[in-house]
């Protein structure tokens, strides 16, 4: 009888925003699943589509990029490069036939401890349903 | 680059995240990471004896990167760099590792699941920290003139302060007047002071120092630049004007709640909030009748959960002053819990109930009703100890409202890029450790546009954030975070993608000298988003600190690193 | 028509200052066209025109980046689209070149007689100014693309992804199509950089998928549907489907005209709106 799948999830956090409104939810000891893993970015503009395809074929379940809301990003501009980065993304999966909860966007305040660790729950949740990532049969990561 | 030799420290974090965290079996597996040269665990990493421990070990095992595992690095990444550089590492070569907020306390029922994720998390420090190399950060003058926002008391005690410090201040405020919320006041706790003699004191110091320029009836237009060196536009009754300075205090304060759509507030004569109360009293009113404060009005709710802090405190002095006023009139308080601490409100408020001022607690399932026609009659209230229903004879109601946070927080806040927090109040850097300043540098807060706030506390709050700016300007300059970005200019193609994204315009396509444009940064300008980086395909354009290569290693090492499930 | 461009070629060739002529030439096999670049006034004669002229030659523009002396070359609409990106992202000075507009009517499908597929839904770039034409440089009338095959958009994500799948598992990772492309300039291309290594050679179908998302990300915005990616491809991959279908989004995502149609408009991704729209999951930005 194996495990049930419990699916591995990249987090991108930008420092201003995102990264302290995890923080927040972990001051306020909001309980997740720990499925995630965050990687600490200065905005969420540094994060490239490549290195999300990397992710992918390389097996991660899914990617999950945070961001300040549009409008509020620290360094002006930043976050609506992300956005339209995303939205090319979204269409590259989408043609591959990738399902799309694999990719997702949110944007999160440094105020926002629980609307991070709500769309945490929510992320997990939906990939875990998914099942694991077919991408990644060929690098050997996932029984296929 | 040298010989890579990471030191890998864990911390307990007291029970934080040992509690949770298997410390010492996270030790044991970075032990066996490629690279790591050198592992313990702490129970304060960030104590003096943990920072003596890091610069011995780097000196004893010769290590050349430092990995530290514990909190998050909005706290104490600072603190460790140092440590590093004092060990002679460049501060550069330090990476900080997420244990606590983004692990420990957020699986606190799953041991194990949270020290197979510390493991993962550590890896992936380690596997960045050994690809870091050092930076040499620029430095950035800084203009010795502040910009301090408000003219209330937080902002007069922080001009005055800065002022006496020797430094420039353009002092701003919207209103016509100096003095803030406080200049509307009548009497002030404890003593019975005239508000005018503390605004008076406060103004004295700015007026009457040369160093202060002040602008009234001004509000902000515009804000760019960054610590040091921020240009300001100012929209003034004169035009506008372009200000130059180093620092920035952010001083708005608050505004009383209007209780729109409460106990009749507008509706009927004699429904007042506490501010219009101390206008009738500085107007020389002296006669109210008989009178009934109701306070928690639109604060403790849903919608707005907090409590005003200060606002029970005025209750209880206005209704004493009403009592005093009119020995005769019935003067009632009703309350939900009254915040009268430390000795001086604690007796006050016994003074207040010995002036013959009555407090009747209420339940806010059963809020009090205001009854009249016209004008205010009485108010029913079901008086919480009795268990019944009772109505009060008033021809006043007061109604205690807390401060609020101003709607044009929201601009200030983009202009200046510091963030709000729910209630829209501005949101400090770190509540205990960095508490008026903001996490962007060079902006500071204080008095009630961080939170209701009384006159002391923004007093306070204002020399403190004095106190903070005057450090960098006393300086002359600052170092400006190294991770910009850089351009390798023989891997790029000129195409300017990175041109086209940058926000601050710090990237520029020039022809080099063999005639082919090429993209090139200017570092002082670059504020090290990685935008550019990410727009470049060939990965020409690099974010120092935070490379593609230590990116995409980070996520390989979270790919193959561990087959098991997390 | 041919006469005509030989004619222009010998001109500029005669001219000081004119480093070559860029063109296409018989393969010596008579089965089809190649390119050429022509040094001499007296090779013009070289030069042809054809259905079977496929070659987009403004792939070869950026190897004349940081050298002196001006360019000859021939465009058809597709071509003048991607030499127009290329002026916008600076691999090439537009004063340094003398762009012969051909007008195409259509190139010659796989069987010689037909059209190809590429060329359906032919446009050309608004408003270019070509230093000489051979005729009215117009988009033909051409009928539009047959349904799709394969219909990706009728697929369900499990089918498409299991096609793409089956499909980019062919490819050799010859690196034909990225040499192909007009797009591709990079003097180091990001799959060859050691640090970080993006991509390994294992023969993997998740490299493979990687490799080509991964170039049409790059092309997304960029690609003008010239599919000399899928005529180099010795695999026969079929690269056009998921380049042109990442295109269509584009365009439809930002209401882009296309690569190159608008002169010096730049490309999608290296622009906002404060209005564009939320990518997934959405909600309130």
């Amino acid at each position: 009888m194996t495990a049930p799948f419990e699916p591995r999830i990249l987090v991108f956090a930008c420092n201003w925003c995102s990264y302290a409104g995890a923080d927040m939810a972990g001051v306020s000891r909001f309980q997740m699943p720990p499925n995630c893993r965050v990687v600490r970015v200065m905005c969420s503009a540094r994060v490239k589509p490549e290195q999300i395809l990397a992710a992918l074929t390389r097996g991660i379940d899914a990617v999950v990029v945070l961001g300040c809301h549009p409008g509020d990003c620290h360094y002006t501009e930043g976050n609506y490069h992300t956005r339209r980065r995303a939205l090319v993304l979204d269409a590259l999966l989408a043609t591959l036939g990738v399902e799309k909860e694999r990719f997702q966007v949110r944007w999160i305040s440094a105020a926002e401890g629980a609307k991070f660790a709500a769309a945490i729950r929510e992320v997990i949740e939906a990939v875990r349903d998914l099942g694991p990532n077919p991408l990644g049969r060929s690098h050997g990561t996932q029984a296929s | 680059m040298g010989k890579v030799r990471v030191g890998v420290f864990v911390c307990h974090c007291g029970s934080n995240i040992g509690g949770t965290v298997r410390v010492p079996e996270v030790v044991e597996y970075a032990r066996t990471l490629p690279s790591v040269r050198y592992a313990e665990h702490n129970l304060y990493t960030c104590s003096d004896a943990g920072l003596t421990s890091i610069k011995k070990k780097i000196a004893e095992h010769g290590l050349t990167r430092v990995v530290v595992a514990s909190c998050t690095p909005r706290t104490h990444e600072a603190l460790f760099r140092h440590a590093c550089e004092e060990a002679g590492l460049n501060r550069y070569l330090f990476e900080f590792v997420n244990l606590r907020e983004h692990c420990s306390w957020i699986h606190m029922r799953e041991p194990d699941a949270a020290t197979a994720k510390a493991k993962d998390l550590v890896r992936m420090g380690v596997a960045k920290a050994a690809l870091l190399v050092p930076l040499e950060a620029a430095r950035a003058k800084v203009t010795p003139v502040s910009l301090v926002i408000g003219g209330g008391a937080a902002g007069l005690a922080a001009a005055g302060s800065l002022s006496r410090q020797g430094f420039q201040v353009h002092l701003v405020e919207r209103a016509d007047m100096l003095g803030g919320l406080t200049a509307g006041l009548w009497r002030l706790l404890p003593g019975d002071r005239p508000a005018a003699e503390v605004v008076g004191a406060l103004t004295k110091e700015v007026t009457t120092s040369g160093n202060v320029q002040i602008h009234l009836r001004s509000t902000i237009e515009d804000v760019s630049g960054f610590i040091g060196a921020f240009k300001v536009r100012l929209a003034t009754p004169d035009g506008f004007a372009e200000l130059e300075v180093g620092t920035i205090i952010v001083a708005t304060g608050a505004r009383e709640l209007e209780p729109l759509g409460l106990y009749r507030w507008r509706e009927l004569d004699g429904v007042m909030t506490q501010l219009e109360l101390e206008r009738e009293l500085v107007a020389g009113r002296t006669r109210y009748g008989d009178a009934v404060f109701i306070n928690c009005a639109g604060s403790r709710e849903p919608g707005r959960t907090y409590c005003g802090r200060l606002c029970c405190a005025v209750a209880i002095k206005n209704a004493r002053y009403l009592k005093e006023l009119d020995p005769d009139a019935r003067v009632t308080v009703l309350q939900r819990d009254v915040m009268a601490f430390g000795a001086e409100f604690e007796g006050e408020y016994r003074r207040a109930m010995e002036a013959g001022v009555r407090f009747v607690r209420y339940s806010p399932s059963l809020l009090p009703e205001v009854v009249g026609d016209a004008s205010v009659k009485a108010v029913r209230v079901h008086h919480d100890l009795m268990g019944r229903d009772i109505e009060i004879p008033a021809q006043v109601v007061v109604l205690t409202t807390p401060l609020a946070s101003h709607a044009e927080a929201g601009d200030l806040s983009r202009m200046l890029k510091v963030p709000l927090d729910a209630d829209g109040f501005f949101l400090e850097a770190h509540m205990k450790l960095r508490p008026v300043e903001f996490a962007t540098d060079g902006v500071f807060v204080a008095g009630a546009a961080r939170f209701p706030a009384d006159i002391r506390e923004a007093v306070s709050q204002g020399i403190a954030a004095a106190a903070k700016a005057a450090a960098p300007m006393h300086a002359g300059e600052v170092i400006v975070e190294a991770t910009t970005a850089r351009t390798d200019p023989l891997a790029c193609s000129g195409c300017g993608g990175c041109e086209a994204v940058c926000p601050f315009g710090a990237v520029t396509v020039e022809k080099d000298a063999k005639g082919r444009p090429v993209s090139s940064v200017n570092a002082v300008v670059c504020k090290g988003c990685g935008a550019c980086a990410a727009a470049c395909p060939q990965g020409a354009v690099q974010q120092q600190g935070f490379t593609e290569q230590q990116i995409l290693e980070m996520v390989e090492s979270l790919a193959f690193g561990r087959e098991e499930a997390p | 028509m041919e006469r005509r461009l030989r004619e222009i070629a010998r001109e500029l060739l005669a001219r000081p200052g004119t480093l070559c002529f860029l063109g296409w030439e018989a393969l010596p096999n008579g089965r089809g066209t190649r390119p050429v670049e022509i040094r001499g006034a007296d090779r013009a004669d070289l030069l042809v025109w054809n259905r079977t002229c496929h070659a987009n030659l403004a792939a070869y523009l950026p190897r004349f980046r940081g050298s002196q002396g001006s360019v000859g070359i021939a465009v058809k609409g597709c071509d003048a689209r991607a030499l127009s990106e290329l002026v916008r992202a600076r691999q090439i000075e537009r004063e340094r070149l003398f762009v012969v507009g051909v007008p195409c009517a259509g190139l010659a499908g796989p069987d010689g007689a037909s059209l190809a597929l590429r060329c359906h839904g032919c446009r050309y770039p608004e408003g270019f100014v070509y230093d000489a034409t051979l005729g009215p440089m117009v988009a033909p009338d051409l009928p539009p693309r047959p349904v799709e095959d394969p219909n990706i958009d009728a697929m369900t994500p499990d089918e498409r992804r299991r096609w793409f799948e089956e499909e980019l598992g062919r490819c050799i990772r010859c690196d034909a199509c990225r040499k192909a492309c007009y797009g591709c300039f990079c003097p180091e291309c990001v799959f060859e950089a050691s640090r970080p290594r993006w991509i390994s050679r294992r023969d993997t179908v998740a490299e493979k998928l990687f490799y080509h998302a991964v170039r049409a990300y790059h092309l997304a915005g960029r690609c003008v549907g010239c599919d000399e990616c899928g005529r180099a491809c010795p695999a026969g991959v079929r690269l056009d489907v998921l380049n042109r279908a990442l295109a269509r989004h584009v365009e439809e995502l930002f209401a882009f005209a296309g690569a190159g149609v608008i002169e010096g408009a730049v490309p999608p991704l290296l622009a906002f709106t404060p209005d564009d729209p939320e990518p997934y999951p959405g909600g309130e930005p």
